[in-house]
Formats: structure tokens, sequence, C-alpha cells
């Protein structure tokens, strides 16, 4: 499945600047996501991962920039293209996005075939005929009657505007769409309907898909690969099979932990004290420090880098300086048992 | 039920928020300069007019007799005199009393008519709301000026029959504003839970709306306390006012008169350039408030 | 001892003057007993939150009646209300803005005790403080809505309502908003409420998932009815109204080695706008029959376990009352279905 890189994200950072100075939202990122493939990007609110997806496709706003770091694309550098260059070369043709709250992004006074067609002309030269025939075909494929493509927005129910939106994201035939929680306000039966369709895609059109959640288990369902983010930094990434078995970060291992699991609902959920921090200006230090349970001094007076933590999988990392103590040397259920006691 | 009791929390609140809209305007260097203009401006309402160098209608005479008309800045008289022989400097400063008090007086009436209708429209709705703003909506239809001629000369020409009237106009526009900001404010989750905590209306319109609104409310208070001056200045040059009180408009008034209005520059020009200063800096501190009422967390930039 | 029942029909629009009522909450009845958690689960838009507000006196039920230890709220008189106020509280979803964001968290504490004129000590207020684990509680006091987390807001959120001493608290949705890492502390928290300190809930949600850790019965509503009612652990492990079973199969499961079917379920809920009679779930469900044109009864199909669905009619005995033929299908499929 994943073979040829398709976007690499090589140590990115992003900054914005405000009042107080600049905030870095994102710290050196670094991961890929190859042809045909499902990549997560999972953390909690102000992780920066929203940022990281909008900075793809040149969204940021107005206030932010990336301030170091490449983004590649089919191993072109795209970090430095103009909007005018975006338009025309990677934006909705190459790279789809579809923002949260989506449901918003639709014109509710055009017909959705009438926004294809705008679509098609800005970013392509296929006539209308040929992308509204495009269009319909992607109706179809995400379930939707193809003989309501001239509906307006509000014909559509919730979930369908959220599948129409999906439909115009790749009717233009994309290999990438980035969906940033694409089903947050929709109900778990609607939720699992479009997650259903989305898994159609993957059959219907080789499209890869960077799907940006808090919600782990929509990444375990459905992704291939993931990347755990924390304060701007990725914490963890792999395969999701790999971060699932073998966690190498005390987040990513925290996290899991925390989300209920509908089998076992008497298991007790973790817990992880404090908040995200803000960081301003150069992060010389883990972001998750203040919150780790294992923690140390040397924890706040570096950047831990992001290096492979498992012998039996090269592309599976973390970034955590003492990763091998607590998850190879020691047992680390038993290690937050102790730590914890101490503390009560 | 003691809504307005005088409990130690109830003053810390009201410290606290005066101390954050200091800071908040000694912060921006344009509203700090505004703000001690002001300043200046209210201790010299208090006490200029003991400190003028000469009253405000001595006449002063020529060496050789006659008036000392006109005559162009000296020593003596730092800003010149006037067409009929006073000191112009002495004027104006006599002069910033009435106009504070305008402006104050005014701004009060306009703030005070437009919150009220406002927030009783916006929380009460129903006929209540429906009546209130076709009232407002009358208000809106009144030409101000004209209107305010018309009704001063019925009453008297007298110095607060004036600022009455133009307060009783021109607090139409706060209310919708206002009025729009209550209803939304009332939709929001923590008036819901006042209400089923038992708060009674009026502890919520006063501990929860009241509060709510004060950034915008002091927005248009500062808007009030210029529009008051200004229109009173206008109103003044045109003739609709006490004479006998030499506010600035008045003093453009005599200045425009006289005939000298080009050729005795230190008269006419600075009551006009102290009236814009005046309404300038209420308007910056008032735009200075709002502005950084921030109820995001600090720095409120994207995730 | 009942604390609290609750029969509503609550009509919420009538639009353009036709028969085109919006029943928001239809025929929902539901006991609460002292020292219990009772979970109300269902999409956005079946009623839940009509039913609160209704269940606060803060919306009058068109029909049915809810009574507080035993008095019916229509016949409260003001002194009434002001003890129901007193012991009935609210927590809401949002923590951004369930609080005023100008009031400090002292003075949005003092509030409640204010209103019921109950000292307003400071040590009340700390108490209260520590009960919802904001330590060092002294910190938090004059701290103000933007200085705090989403989580911690959500706890002052809590105080509050803790704060009169409550016997109730009605939570509409208090963890939806939260992050996940704080979210078991919070649901932490409000079950060791109802066990140490007596208080009884009534807890909305759309998410199964956490009322497992919170609630000892479960009543799932869809389109303003209840479907089906049971403790929690029996509906988790066995639903029977297909609502039900389709919402439990749907929840995504955080395990990559776990592999599950996705929903069969199509299409979305009904426009609450002019429903009928009848089975409203009948347009998605699976094993829709004819009979579901009639609404269905709740039956009690075990101890403590109801279900509104014509699967699982005890249809013999009916037909010994001299209700109409069933056909041959329905009889299959009420053999499978029943218990």
């Amino acid at each position: 499945m994943s073979s040829e890189p398709l976007l690499e994200v090589e140590n990115l950072t992003i900054e914005y600047e405000t009042r107080q100075g600049p905030l870095t939202a994102v710290s050196n990122a670094d991961f890929t996501v190859g042809e045909g493939e499902y990549f997560g990007l999972v953390g909690e609110s102000g992780c920066g991962k929203s940022t990281l997806a909008k900075s793809i496709i040149g969204g940021l706003d107005d206030n932010g920039k990336i301030a170091s770091g490449k983004l590649k694309y089919r191993g072109e550098e795209i970090q430095d293209l103009s909007d005018a260059q975006l338009n025309e070369k990677i934006r909705w043709k190459e790279i789809a996005y579809i923002p949260q709250a989506s449901m918003n992004s639709l014109d509710p006074l055009q017909r959705l075939s009438e926004q294809a067609i705008e679509i098609a002309n800005v970013h392509t030269d296929l006539t209308d005929e040929e992308a509204l025939t495009q269009f319909k075909e992607m109706f179809e494929v995400v379930g939707l009657p193809e003989n309501r493509i001239r509906d307006y927005p509000h014909e559509f129910s919730g979930g369908m505007q959220q599948r129409a939106i999906i439909a115009l994201a790749l009717f233009l035939k994309p290999s990438i769409i980035i969906a940033d929680e694409p089903t947050t306000a929709l109900d778990v039966i609607m939720q699992d309907q479009i997650f259903k369709y989305l898994d159609e895609i993957r059959g219907a059109t080789d499209t890869s898909m960077i799907l940006i959640t808090h919600d782990i288990s929509l990444v375990f369902e459905t992704c291939d690969e993931l990347a755990v983010m924390h304060g701007g930094q990725i914490a963890e990434t792999g395969r999701i099979t790999d971060v699932y078995d073998n966690p190498k970060h005390p987040y990513s291992y925290l996290l899991q932990r925390a989300f209920p699991d509908i089998r076992y609902p008497d298991r007790e959920l973790e817990t992880i004290e404090g908040t995200p921090p803000q960081q301003f200006g150069d992060v010389d230090y883990c972001t998750f420090a203040n919150r780790c349970p294992w923690a140390e001094e040397g924890c706040r007076e570096a950047a831990p880098e992001l290096e492979v933590s498992d012998r039996s999988a090269e592309n599976h990392r973390a970034s955590c300086f003492r990763s091998k103590e607590i998850f190879e040397q020691q047992d680390p259920d038993e290690s937050l048992a102790a730590i914890r006691g101490d503390q009560a | 039920m003691n809504v307005l009791g005088k409990e130690i929390g109830r003053n810390q609140y009201l410290i606290r928020n005066l101390r954050r809209g200091f800071k908040v305007i000694w912060r921006n260097p344009t509203s700090r300069f505004a703000f001690l203009y002001l300043s200046a401006l209210l201790v010299l309402a208090i006490v200029g007019q003991e400190i003028t160098p000469y009253s405000y209608d001595r006449v002063f005479y020529a060496t050789e007799g006659g008036l000392l008309r006109s005559q162009p800045p000296s020593i003596a008289h730092p800003l010149g005199t006037t067409a009929s022989g006073r000191d112009v400097l002495s004027r104006l400063i006599y002069g910033v009393q009435p106009t504070v008090v305008t402006g104050f007086v005014g701004g009060a009436i306009i703030i005070g008519i437009g919150m009220t209708v406002g927030v009783v429209a916006g929380y009460v709705g129903g006929w209540v709301e429906s009546v209130l703003m076709r009232i407002t909506d009358f208000a809106y239809s009144v030409p101000t000026i004209p209107f305010a001629i018309v009704l001063v000369s019925f009453l008297e020409v007298g110095f607060f029959a004036s600022i009455i009237v133009i307060g009783l106009i021109l607090w139409r526009g706060n209310a919708r504003v206002l009025r729009s900001q209550v209803i939304q404010i009332k939709e929001r989750p923590f008036i819901l839970a006042a209400k089923a905590t038992g708060s009674s209306r009026i502890r919520i319109i006063l501990k929860h709306i009241l509060p709510n609104i004060a950034p915008m409310a002091a927005l248009f208070f500062s808007l009030g306390v210029g529009y008051a001056i200004l229109v009173n200045a206008g109103l003044a040059f045109i003739g609709v006012s006490s004479p006998f009180i030499p506010s600035w408009g008045v003093m453009i008034r005599n200045a425009y008169q006289s005939g000298t209005m080009v050729s005795a520059p230190w008269w006419s020009l600075p009551p006009g350039i102290l009236i814009s200063l005046t309404v300038m800096s209420a308007f910056m501190i008032g735009r200075q408030l709002e502005d950084s009422d921030d109820e995001r967390s600090v720095t409120g930039a994207g995730p | 001892m009942e604390k609290y029942f609750s029969r509503s029909s609550g009509f919420l629009d009538s639009l353009f003057g036709s028969d085109d009522y919006v029943k928001a909450v239809d025929g929902v009845s539901f006991t609460l007993e002292e020292n219990e958690v009772v979970g109300v689960i269902g999409e956005s838009g079946c009623g839940k939150t009509t039913l609160l507000k209704t269940l606060m006196g803060l919306h009058d039920p068109t029909g049915g009646e809810i009574r507080y230890n035993g008095k019916p709220l229509s016949s409260f008189s003001r002194a009434d209300w002001k003890q129901f106020r007193r012991n009935v509280q609210l927590i809401f979803q949002d923590p951004f803005n369930s609080i005023d964001p100008k009031m400090s968290v002292r003075e949005t504490l003092k509030e409640p005790l204010k209103i019921h004129g109950m000292e307003a000590t400071e040590e009340r207020i700390l108490d209260v403080l520590e009960q919802v684990e904001l330590n060092p509680a002294q910190n938090y006091l004059d701290r103000l809505p933007q200085q705090l987390s989403g989580g911690e807001k959500q706890r002052v959120s809590i105080a509050r309502a803790l704060v009169t001493e409550p016997d109730v608290i009605l939570a509409d949705e208090p963890v939806s908003m939260l992050d996940v890492s704080t979210q078991a502390s919070v649901l932490n928290l409000l079950s060791d409420l109802t066990t140490e300190l007596g208080v009884s809930m009534v807890y909305i949600s759309h998410d199964l998932s956490t009322v497992g850790y919170v609630c000892d019965q479960i009543k799932v509503m869809y389109l303003g009815r209840i479907v089906e009612s049971a403790p929690t652990q029996a509906l988790l492990d066995d639903p029977k109204h297909p609502y039900t079973q389709a919402l439990v199969s749907a929840i995504p499961i955080p395990d990559p080695h776990h592999e599950r079917d996705r929903t069969s379920i199509e299409g979305a809920v009904a426009d609450p706008v002019g429903l009928g009679g009848g089975c409203r779930f009948r347009d998605r469900c699976p094993d829709r029959m004819d009979i579901c044109e009639k609404t269905p009864m709740d039956t009690e199909v075990e101890d403590r376990r109801e279900v509104a669905c014509h699967l699982h009619y005890e249809h013999e005995q009916q037909a010994q009352a001299g209700a109409k033929i069933m056909n041959g299908h329905q009889q299959t499929t009420k053999q499978g279905g029943d218990d």
C-alpha cells in the first residue's frame, strides 16, 4: 500500500504572531504519508494538528507562518509557494482540504453543482460538463443520489451535507484529502455512515487521507498509520498496530488508556494532569514534561528528537528521552502505579 | 433578598474592573494621552474659574483710550483679546467647566435612556420590546438640530435646556445596539444557570447582563459625551443657547458675529481646536475600553 | 422514596397555524429515586434539551405533570419554588459559556448562596472547591473564567451546582466538550457525588461509552420518545430496541485489532415536525414490520427493563384479547426477538 512518499513533512515549525510574542503552534513536526495510505493525526485541543493541516495547503491565518522546515509533495517543496501557485498546482486537484465544521463552508446560495463547477474553473481546465460528470461519479461513491447534484445545501441533512462536502473534495481526483474533524457535529450513527464511505473511497480511488481528530478510536478503525501530537510536538508516530501494541511515549500510552472502550465499560480510565502549555519562542523542552508522571529534570532542558524507538519497525518513532527506560527496561504499568503510589 | 447589599464581594468586583479599565487605557499611547488631557480638563473644570489670569468678562482698555480690541497674542494676553476687549485665554479656561458639564450630563442622559430602553427591550421581549423599539424608531426620525432649535425656543434658552433636549434624541443609537447585545447574552447558558438557581429577573439583569454589556456601554457613554459637546457647540454657534455662559461654542459664535474670524485667528481657532481635541479624546478612551474587552484566554491563537 | 416523577408532552412549535406541532417530548415518563443516577441518551434533536428545561420548571409541559417529592410543579407555591430552585441544580455542556465571564470564581459560587439566603462564608466556598478537586482552593477564589482551562471551568460549574447542597442535579452533556484526558476525572467526580453526597442525578448525553461510569439506569430517547429503559450493564450487554442496538454497534472501538462492521442504518434522524403516530424509528429500522405503523407501547421485558418496540410485544396475549390478525412473518420475528 504505502510505497512512494506522497507528502513529506520535514522538521516543520509554525509560529503565530501575537501580542505576547511568537506563539509556536507546531515545532519540528516530521512524518510521511504514502500513496493510498490513510494517516491519522491525533491530539487534544490546542496541540497544533489543525494548524499543521492548514499549513499544508497554505491556509494559515494571516498572522501564522512556517518558521522553518519543509513540506514536500511528490518530492517537490511546497512550503514557499504563493497563493496563486498553490491554486494552480496543489489545491483541490492534488490536495483537498475539508475544514472543521465544514457544513459552513458550503455556500448556501449556490447549488452544489454550481459550486463544483466554480472550483473546477479555478483550479483546472476541465469543461463544465467534464467537471459535472466527475462530480456525479463522486456522489455515487459517497452514496448520494446523482440526481440531486443540483440541490441547495440546506436541502440535505447534516450527514448528507458532510458527504456532499467529501464528494466536492474528491471530484477533481486529488491524491490526498485532509479531513479535519469531519464528523464532530454528527451523531454516532451518521459518523459511522460517513466512515463507511471513506472506507469505500479507498477501494474505488486509491486516494490518501490525512484524518485529523481528537478521537483515537476513529483512527484505530480507519487509518493505517498515525501521529500523536502534544503541545505542537509529535510525541509518537508509526503503524497503528505498533503504536497500540507497543507505545513508546508516555502521552500516547496514557492517551490511549483515557478513551472508554464499550467492550469493557467498567475499565478505569486514565487521566492526565494539567493542560498543554502555550509555547512562546523556541521550544527547547518537552511540552509534555509538566504533565508526565515519568518526567525528570532533563526533560525540561532540551526538546526530545523524534527517533526510531522500535527495533522491529523503522517507522515507529517517539520523541521521549526516557522511552527505552520506561517501555523496554521496565513495565510501564508497574512504574506508573509506583509513581502514583508515592504521590498519594 | 439583598440584591444591592454591600458585601465585600460586590466592592471587589467594582474595584477589579475599574483597575483593569485603567490599565487598559494606560497601555495604549493614544488613549493614555487622551486620559491625561481629559484629566487636566477635569481639574480645570473644577478650579479653572478661580485661576484664570483675569475675569472672563473684564474689559481691557488701550493706553490711548478705547477698547483693546482684537489684539494679537502678547505677554499680557497670551492668546490675545476678543473684539470687545476681553482676554481670550481667560475666556477659554472659563469655558472648560460648561463644556465638561455638557459632556457628562449629556452623555449620562444619552446612555441612561439608551441602556434602560435597550436592556428592558432585549431582556423582557414581547410587546414591551415592540413598543420600546417603535419609540426608538420615532426618535430616529427626528432631525436633531432643527428639533432642538424648535424645542429650546419654546422652552427657554437656558444652559441645561439644550443639553437635555439633545440627550432626549441621541439615545436612539445605543438602544438598538445594546438591545441586540442583551439578546445574545440572554441565550448563553450561564443565564439559564442563574434562572435555574432561582435568580430573579432584576437580579439577573443587574448581576449578569449589565456587567457583560459594560464595555459596550462605556463606549457609548464616551461617544455620548463627544456628541453632546459637539451638538451643543453647534447649537451655541447658531445662537440657540445662553450667551451669558462663555462656552467654547459661544466663543466661536462671538468671533463669527464680530466678523473677525479670519483676521483674529487667536480668538476663533483655539475654541474649535479644543472642542475637537476633547471630543476625540472621549472617543479614543471609549474605543480603547471596548477594543480590549477580551473574554478569551490571553493569546487566542488557533490550535 | 420517589424524588421526581415526570410525564410530559411538550409542544415546541406550532408552524403556520396548521396542525404541524413539534412534539419535542412525547409521553416521556420516568422516576428518579434517591441516590440514583438516570442517564438519558439520545442524539441531538431528540428532545433532551426540552426535557431538561421542563424538568427544571423553566418550560411548562403541555400535558402530563412533574412531581417533586410527591408534589406537582404546577401546584407549587412561591416557597415551594424557592425550595425547588435550591434543591435542584443544573450543570451544562459548554464550560466556556456556563459561568459568567465577568465574575470571579468566588462571586460565581457566592451567587446561589446569596439568592437563597444561605451563609456565604469563604469557608463554605473553599469546601466546595475542594470537593470538586480544585486544589489548592485558595488560589482559585479570585480567578476569572478566562484564566481557567476547560476542565477547571467545568469543575467550577459543578461546584456552583453543589454549593446549595441540592438533592438533584441535572447534567446536560457535562463532559462532551472536555478533552478526553480530563473526561475521566470529571466522570469520576460526578460518580462520587452520588455515592458520597447522596445526590441524585439525571445525566443527559449522546455518548453511550461514558454513561457506564456514572449511571445506574439508562433511558434511550429517539425523536422525543423513550424507546428503551434498562440498568446500564444490561443495556450495554444486550440492547433490545433496534435503535439502541444500532447505537451500540456504531460506537468506534479504540483497538486496531478489533474488526467492527460499519452500521447498516441509512438515512438521518427525521424532522421532528409534524410526526404522526406510529413508531418514529420505523423509516430506518432494519426490522420494520407492518404493525410498526401503530405506536408501540412500553413493554416490560425483564425486571426494570422496558422497551417500546413491536418486536417485544406479548402479541399472543393481544391476539387473545381480540387484536388484529398477525401475519406469519411477525410470529417468527416475535419468537426470535422475545426473551
